[in-house]
């Protein structure tokens, strides 16, 4: 079996693999070119030309591309170790959980280890049924929280019903309406979920004041508090968690792969001892095999010395607020296609005035050199979500090619 | 049990403060579970089909490879270098929603070993992604509401796979999970017949049962499901996310019986035991892939597909290709079987059936409490068996398919002296198991894993 020659002869094989429909897709965007490497903030295609990541795999690479460090730390954890048996305990786990206990806010000191966001979503709904004895899940309009199960019963999706009834006694309620969480949310409630910021929604925030009453509602209910920081956690807001910097500590926070830096698929949830008591009373309840790979608990360490020394949170705040002030700065000269910008830190959001505007906006870009997509659930909105090292130089060259961009639509 | 004055060294300081940690940390009800079958060990060096426990430097014979993944053995070192391959070449695990080179050349080499018209694929992050997206995918396509699934059936712990998974013990404490799954009789077609109808999306099944304690399904069996789901236009669906790869002595199990399903999820070997991965790859059909025309990310997985997983992947595929490792587990698999049959005729007492195919058995014994302690007097003799999770009086052996004929000796005379551990045992326990009472406790596997863990703590 010969490598694939040319990119012609591997566009006629993806096409003999994948939906046509996907390359398509993807052609519309502006996307249809093979990913060829990367570093720091770059991708490269097969010719090539440099793209600014503006996309960074849903909020994965925060510490850049190709984080040459976290690749000595992959091979060096393959000659050591592998995945392991799953249902062993192991050093490498055992060092990884001590030190994220460690790295995580609040009392957040226990965890489950799972491959995709989605079984991340899936496992705290699941704990939040089996640790309340009750099954109602709550959750608000505009969240996207994963593929799987649960995480897609939550989810804003607008194709949802295709996929027949999905997780009975979920209820949805409108985002930031603290009144309807009073009346909703009863002692029935298992748990109330949300992301602190809504990525895919326009990078729509909680305020503080609506958090902290959603917790105290909690309190009062016996509820628990799930907050999805997939997209937030790890610096991307300009704290280490949004929790953090809205002051309220969840019950359950689910992290997504920028744990592993993009090293290595790994997401989780992490939750105190007084919930973690379920796990005692219940062990191999939620098995993932590939949850807590010894491999990834080493690269998943490595990243957290990363996150310590760089405390890329703080380049985070530093460069969102330089975007945020260079693309407010010339807000009014596109009156057709540009409507207003939202975000916090590095996870920034542009709406558009239409979600055509936004695929010809991701395709423009494209030949502006940035690699951008638009919100699952907002699709009129084009996300901004650069990895966390980027520097003042590449941050101007971000702005200028979303000006460029929506300048030539 | 039995004192062992050696092995009390284990109890060393250092090993207690690292179970303390994953008790703190993680499940102490794990520590628990372990500690009665003898399996609070760490792995240490993993090589081939044996890793040494990293605080005694006890050599294991790895007889679980984390149910199935390890088919190209621990520590390959072909699979070694693509890894450094790719991390020499800068690779990540790339952009979710790209394309890329690594990506392509991986579905394209999956296709080439599928069957006929199964030539589409979706990656996903693991098993259970998989499963959550082929489920997804049948519900969409067909726009029918009804699941089937098995008694005893295990397909992971999302949404959608935990739905169709056949054990109260993982289910009941979530529920209601996603409503119209049902379960049959794992074998019984007329069970399948009676609650199959044209509201039926799909029927999931492993084609040998992992968990549910190494169930072989016949190929009448197979071939029935294959002609009744074309009949109403149902979605069959295999799960080989423990059986593919090689394991039961052909590259996917499905080519037994030579019934081909619509759509067929892997996991677990796809990452060479390094790196996950996971596919669902499914039929060319206009129901299928008018639905995967038109909803082209409905099951977009951030975590499978990657560029390295691809690259890993990959090469698995190529290893298990040029060196027909199927046919090593049929071979080796064939003499270990011959071997427990062997076994089962010197100890009827304790040993009911021997079943599986290939590298995949599955050892019964004559009551639920062997299996803990047999696993317990496994370990004692160097090798980590696990018992079934959903039939905890089956051992299964799934070890890595690059076994030798020493090795696959070694492993016959391992369970051989496990074997006279267990009729100590027996001296003491069969009387007792004939008492009602006892025997219910016995058989109860809270009861045996708190009695055993406390009494391990004293150092039987």
């Amino acid at each position: 079996m010969n490598d694939l020659a040319s990119s012609h002869e591997l566009l006629q094989e993806t096409q003999n693999c994948f939906p046509k429909a996907l390359i398509s897709d993807l052609a519309a965007r502006g996307h249809d070119f093979f990913e060829s490497g990367s570093d720091g903030v770059w991708l490269y295609d097969e010719k090539g030309n440099a793209i600014l990541d503006a996309h960074s795999s849903g909020g994965t690479y925060n510490l850049g591309r190709s984080r040459p460090e976290l690749g000595r730390a992959l091979l060096d954890a393959a000659e050591t170790t592998d995945q392991g048996n799953f249902v062993l305990v192991s050093k490498e786990k055992v060092r990884l959980v001590e030190r994220l206990a460690r790295f995580l806010p609040y009392d957040l000191s226990c965890m489950l280890f799972t491959v995709v966001r989605g079984e991340a979503m899936d496992a705290a709904c699941k704990v939040a049924r089996g640790h309340t004895g009750r099954t109602e899940l709550i959750t608000v309009d505009g969240g996207w929280y994963g593929q799987t199960g649960f995480a897609m019963s939550l989810s804003d999706r607008k194709d949802k019903a295709d996929f027949g009834p999905l997780i009975p006694d979920v209820k949805i309620l409108p985002f930031g309406d603290g009144a309807a969480a009073e009346k909703e949310v009863t002692t029935r409630t298992a748990a109330v979920i949300l992301e602190p910021v809504q990525a895919e929604n326009g990078c729509r925030m909680v305020t503080r004041e609506y958090l902290g009453k959603l917790r105290r509602i909690c309190d009062q209910k016996g509820a628990l508090l799930i907050l999805d920081e997939t997209q937030t956690g790890f610096g991307r807001t300009g704290t280490k968690f949004a929790c953090e910097g809205l002051g309220t500590s969840p019950d359950i926070l689910i992290f997504g792969e920028a744990l592993a830096g993009g090293m290595f698929p790994m997401c989780g949830l992490a939750f105190p001892p007084r919930i973690k008591s379920f796990f005692d009373k219940h062990p191999l309840i939620h098995l993932c095999t590939f949850g807590g790979h010894d491999v990834g608990c080493l690269v998943a360490d490595k990243a957290l010395d990363l996150y310590e020394t760089l405390k890329p949170w703080n380049n985070a705040q530093k460069q969102g607020e330089r975007i945020l002030n260079g693309l407010r700065s010339k807000a009014g000269e596109y009156p057709g296609a540009f409507q207003s910008v939202a975000g916090l830190g590095l996870l920034l959001s542009i709406q558009l005035t239409s979600n055509e505007k936004a695929l010809a906006f991701c395709k423009a870009a494209r030949t502006e050199g940035l690699f951008c997509v638009p919100g699952e659930v907002l699709k009129s909105s084009i996300m901004i979500r650069p990895p966390l090292t980027l520097t003042d130089e590449e941050s101007d060259r971000l702005v200028e090619a979303i000006q460029d961009t929506l300048g030539n639509l | 049990m039995i004192m062992h004055g050696t092995e009390k060294m284990e109890l060393s300081p250092k090993k207690n403060q690292i179970l303390g940690k994953f008790g703190t940390h993680v499940s102490r009800g794990q520590i628990r579970f372990l500690s009665a079958g003898r399996l609070d060990i760490f792995e240490g060096k993993r090589t081939g089909v044996h890793f040494e426990e990293s605080v005694t430097g006890k050599r294991y014979v790895d007889g679980f490879s984390s149910a199935g993944c390890f088919n190209v053995g621990r520590g390959n070192p072909e699979v070694l270098d693509e890894l450094r391959a790719a991390v020499r070449q800068g690779c990540d695990m790339g952009s979710s929603g790209l394309h890329s080179r690594h990506k392509v050349e991986f579905a394209k080499k999956l296709i080439q070993v599928c069957p006929g018209d199964l030539n589409r694929v979706i990656f996903a992050g693991s098993g259970a992604d998989a499963v959550d997206g082929a489920i997804k995918l049948a519900l969409g396509a067909t726009g029918r509401t009804k699941i089937l699934s098995m008694v005893k059936a295990y397909h992971g712990h999302s949404g959608f796979s935990l739905s169709a998974n056949g054990k109260d013990y993982y289910k009941e404490l979530f529920e209601p999970l996603m409503p119209n799954f049902d379960f049959l009789p794992f074998g019984d077609l007329e069970a399948f017949i009676r609650k199959a109808d044209r509201n039926t999306a799909a029927v999931i099944l492993e084609p040998i049962q992992g968990e549910g304690g190494i169930h072989v399904a016949s190929d009448e069996y197979l071939a029935g499901l294959r002609k009744h789901c074309d009949d109403l236009g149902i979605q069959l669906i295999f799960d080989e996310i423990q059986t593919g790869f090689g394991r039961t002595g052909k590259l996917w199990a499905y080519e037994h019986s030579g019934v081909v399903p619509d759509i067929m999820v892997l996991a677990k070997s796809i990452g060479g035991g390094v790196y996950p991965n996971g596919a669902i790859v499914y039929r060319d059909t206009p129901v299928l892939t008018n639905f995967g025309e038109k909803n082209p990310w409905f099951h977009a997985s951030l975590g499978g597909g990657s560029d390295i997983g691809c690259r890993i992947s990959s090469k698995v595929l190529d290893h298990i290709l040029e060196n027909r490792l199927w046919e090593n587990a049929e071979r080796m698999g064939g003499k270990i079987r011959n071997g427990l049959l062997k076994l089962q005729e010197q100890n009827p007492e304790i040993i009911l059936e021997v079943r599986g195919r290939g590298m995949m058995l599955g050892l019964e014994y004559k009551h639920d409490f062997m299996g803990m302690l047999m696993a317990e007097c496994l370990s004692r003799k160097g090798m980590f068996a696990a018992y079934s999770g959903n039939a905890p009086q089956v051992m299964r052996f799934q070890i890595p398919l690059t076994l030798s004929e020493p090795e696959a000796d070694e492993v016959i005379s391992i369970i051989e002296e496990a074997l006279k551990i267990m009729k100590l045992y027996l001296l003491l326990l069969m009387p007792l198991s004939r008492l009602p009472l006892i025997g219910r406790v016995l058989n109860n596997q809270k009861v045996l894993i708190s009695s055993s863990a406390f009494l391990r703590k004293f150092g039987f």
